[in-house]
Parts: C-alpha cells; sequence; structure tokens
C-alpha cells in the first residue's frame, strides 16, 4: 500500500470514533480536509520529514476526543438544548457542593476509615491509626470542584473534560478494588451527575451575568452548608465495604442521590414527551435512572446489615445491565433518527 | 443568560466566511492565516465548531462539489451570523479604542514623571 493510502486508512479508522449517521454525512468531506492536510506537508519544501504515512498525534487526538464528544452528545440529543445546559448546570453545582463536604471532612477530617474500630476482648479499643487520607475518593472530588471553578473561569471545555476525568475515576474505582476507594453509592451519583455535566454546554464567566458566576458559587456553598447542618455526626457502619462513613459524607450522598433522580425525572418526562413522535429514548433514560432509584431506597432505608452487605455484587450488576441498557437504548434509538418524522422535536 | 463574547476560533471562522463561501480546508488556512499562524484548527475541532454555528443559524451550506474525487462543501455566513460578527466587532473596537486612549494617557504621565523625577 502506498503512503497516501496508509494515510487515508489511517483517517478512516480515526473517523470510526464518529457516529455512523455523522460519518454518512460528513465521512468524505472531513476525509478530504485530512487528505489536504496530508498534501499540504508532501508539498511543504520546508518539510524535513519523509512523506507522512499516518495524520500527526495531535490530529490523532483531536479525531478521537472529537468523536467520543459527538457520540456523548449525540446520546442525549433527543432533549432540547436549553433542558441540557441547564442539566448541565445543576449537576455541576450539585457535584461540587457534595465533592466539596466529602473531602473536607469524609477524607481529612474525619477520614473513612479502612477497617473497623474494633472493641478488643479486655475492652479496649484497637489501635487502628487511619492516614491523613484513606481513599482515592480526593483524586475524584478535587477533579469536581476544579471543574466548577475552570468552567466559571471561563475554561468550559477544560471543565467538561476533568468532569469526564471524574465520572471514569469514579466507574473505575468501584470496579478496581485493589485502590481503596468509597463506597459504590458515592461514587455512582457522582459519575453519573458527572456524565449529566457533560452532556449540555456549561455556562462560563464569558457567557453569564456576573452575579450568576457569583450565584452558582453562592449556591454551591449553601448546598455545602445545609448537608453539613443536617449531618449526623457519629460514624455508621458501613455495609457495603466495611468503612465506617462519618455522617457528613453519609447526608451529602443522600442529597446527591436525590438531586440525580430529580434530574433523571427532568430526562425522563422530556423523553416521555419526545416519544409522542415515536421516540424511544425515554426508555433509555428510564432504565438509567432505574439503578440509582434503587440505590437511593437502600441508602435510606434500615435494611438488615448482612442482607446488605449481600447486595454490594446485586448493586453492580443493576448498574452493568442498566448500561447494557442504555447502549441498546442508544443503538435504538439510532434507528429511529434514521426515520424522517422524528427529526421534529415537540419540546424545541 | 445572555452571550457577551465569542472565542477566537469562532470569530475568526466567522470572518473566514465572511469574505466568501469556503470549505473546509480552506477554513483551516484562513483561519491560521487571520491569526497570524496562532490558531490552527484542526478537522475534529472545525466541523465541532461548524456544526455547532450551523446549529445557531450563523453559517449555512452553500454547495459542494468533487475535486480530484474529494468532496468538498462550502459554508456561507447567513445574515444572522453577520449580524453577530458584526457586534462583536463592534465590542472588540470599543474595547481597543478604549485601550488606546488608555494607553496614550499612561504614556503622556509617564513621560511627564521621568522629567519631574530628577
Amino acid at each position: 500500500m502506498s503512503t497516501t493510502g496508509r494515510y487515508e486508512a489511517r483517517c478512516r479508522l480515526l473517523l470510526r470514533t464518529y457516529p455512523r449517521s455523522w460519518r454518512a454525512h460528513r465521512e468524505q468531506e472531513i476525509l478530504g480536509v485530512l487528505m489536504d492536510m496530508h498534501d499540504q506537508h508532501d508539498e511543504d519544501p520546508s518539510a524535513s520529514r519523509a512523506p507522512a504515512h499516518r495524520p500527526s498525534w495531535g490530529v490523532h487526538l483531536d479525531l478521537l476526543t472529537g468523536g467520543l464528544q459527538t457520540r456523548w452528545e449525540r446520546l442525549f440529543s433527543f432533549l432540547p438544548t436549553a433542558v441540557r445546559d441547564r442539566i448541565a448546570m445543576l449537576g455541576l453545582v450539585l457535584g461540587a457542593a457534595v465533592s466539596t463536604v466529602i473531602v473536607a471532612f469524609g477524607e481529612i477530617t474525619w477520614p473513612w476509615r479502612t477497617a473497623p474500630v474494633t472493641t478488643l476482648t479486655d475492652g479496649s479499643s484497637s489501635s487502628y491509626v487511619a492516614p491523613v487520607i484513606q481513599t482515592a475518593g480526593p483524586v475524584i472530588y478535587g477533579l469536581w470542584v476544579l471543574a466548577l471553578l475552570l468552567t466559571l473561569a471561563g475554561r468550559a471545555q477544560l471543565g467538561r473534560w476533568l468532569l469526564a476525568g471524574a465520572a471514569a475515576g469514579a466507574l473505575l474505582l468501584s470496579i478496581v478494588r485493589v485502590i481503596p476507594h468509597p463506597p459504590v453509592y458515592v461514587l455512582a451519583p457522582l459519575a453519573l451527575a458527572a456524565g449529566l455535566s457533560t452532556t449540555g454546554r456549561l455556562p462560563t464567566a464569558r457567557t453569564t451575568r456576573g452575579w450568576m458566576a457569583a450565584g452558582y458559587i453562592a449556591l454551591t456553598g449553601a448546598l455545602a452548608a445545609t448537608q453539613l447542618s443536617q449531618a449526623d455526626t457519629s460514624t455508621i457502619w458501613n455495609p457495603f465495604q466495611g468503612f465506617y462513613r462519618p455522617g457528613y459524607a453519609d447526608q451529602g450522598m443522600h442529597s446527591l442521590s436525590v438531586a440525580v433522580l430529580a434530574l433523571s425525572a427532568v430526562c425522563v418526562v422530556a423523553g416521555a414527551i419526545a416519544s409522542l413522535t415515536g421516540r424511544r429514548w425515554f426508555v433509555a433514560v428510564l432504565v438509567t435512572a432505574l439503578p440509582y432509584l434503587y440505590l437511593t431506597l437502600l441508602s435510606f432505608s434500615g435494611v438488615d446489615r448482612h442482607q446488605m452487605l449481600s447486595t454490594a455484587a446485586e448493586l453492580t450488576t443493576v448498574l452493568l445491565v442498566g448500561t447494557a441498557l442504555v447502549a441498546a437504548g442508544a443503538k435504538w434509538a439510532r434507528r429511529d433518527a434514521s426515520r424522517p418524522a422524528d427529526h421534529q422535536d415537540p419540546l424545541s | 443568560m445572555a452571550s457577551s463574547e465569542m472565542r477566537e476560533p469562532t470569530f475568526l471562522l466567522l470572518t473566514a466566511l465572511a469574505g466568501q463561501p469556503q470549505h473546509g480546508y480552506a477554513l483551516t488556512q484562513e483561519v491560521a492565516h487571520l491569526s497570524g499562524g496562532r490558531v490552527r484548527l484542526k478537522p475534529g475541532t472545525l466541523y465541532a465548531a461548524l456544526d455547532r454555528l450551523a446549529d445557531e443559524g450563523l453559517i449555512a451550506l452553500s454547495g459542494e462539489e468533487v475535486v480530484d474525487g474529494r468532496l468538498r462543501r462550502y459554508y456561507s455566513l447567513t445574515s444572522t451570523g453577520a449580524g453577530t460578527l458584526e457586534r462583536e466587532t463592534q465590542r472588540l473596537r470599543a474595547n481597543v479604542e478604549a485601550a488606546t486612549v488608555r494607553l496614550r494617557t499612561h504614556g503622556a504621565t509617564s513621560a511627564a514623571t521621568s522629567q519631574v523625577t530628577p
């Protein structure tokens, strides 16, 4: 195969990161641009390198991130832009508030404990000394807070990538059990809220009036203060992973779980309305919300400890099945999108 | 929520299209030229921006052709896009004029201060 042929083949491979419907409309056009760029490189007398047989790493990264971003945005395209933008900002603010509380009180001031404080047979307590940082949780929480600050400072795109990193990190920590991590029901709502926050266009200091950016920060602070004021400061047995958990984090996760459910409910209602024209997306959104409804009900109810311990694997299964159903829903929706009638959105 | 400012790549893209309809590769070249080589749009970024601008009604597809077996689509500025670019240009011009006046004053003050100081 010639150098040009190999270059084109690599470009086509990279473009597969974009959704099929996008490629049907755009692939030949963007491929033309890539090949023009390749020709320009070959014709440039200042280019000292041999003819390129693949795009630069910068173009690799650009197409990979562009493709993933396009796929992700299409997943939520059934929602009107205004709804998506508001969900994104609410998700960001709520997650940042919860993260602030947990990183300050859940991890540092009153850390998660990786072993229970047991009472020995002679009546004394074990001599377990907790390290300053107990789990990898602060990485996730830090990303959240940084994303909020960067977004309000005008770097919304970077904020989106931090949120995507927070979501990926939270999911990864839930799966990779080697690294100490907060309970699954702490990570799961944070991951979902981070996901929701990357579906819309986040308003930045440049695109909002000055008082709105200050308002978002004030709202974050107020939510964090509310969680603190309502928190039970006693340690509670964490039935999921044998941790003790402070009441601050407990309260924070309850708040976030409810908020995520409320946001999911908005998606369900909007999806249901959209489905009146034949869209089936609300089914996918519904099954997304179900695992978190299940998690929230469990976290609120006083279920027997042993029974709850046995549900850890069950929760993971629910999450995985939920994700698989969402993926199936996405394919279903793509088929729908190819029908002319589906281009009408009753909410827009 | 009021959009009060436009990002530089968007401004350059709209400026590039203000002259005449352009295809994707020509747009990357034109943006690089307009920015003195500072802004070099890669294809993924370019098409994400074109999709967004088309959604917002600032640009529109104006034609297509096949050159050497390669599909080229031409984009043009809509009247909404021209209005948006005009407003952004006025905003930037006002900023430049304000800064120029202040800098002139600053220069005069500095010169006077240096003459007084022994």
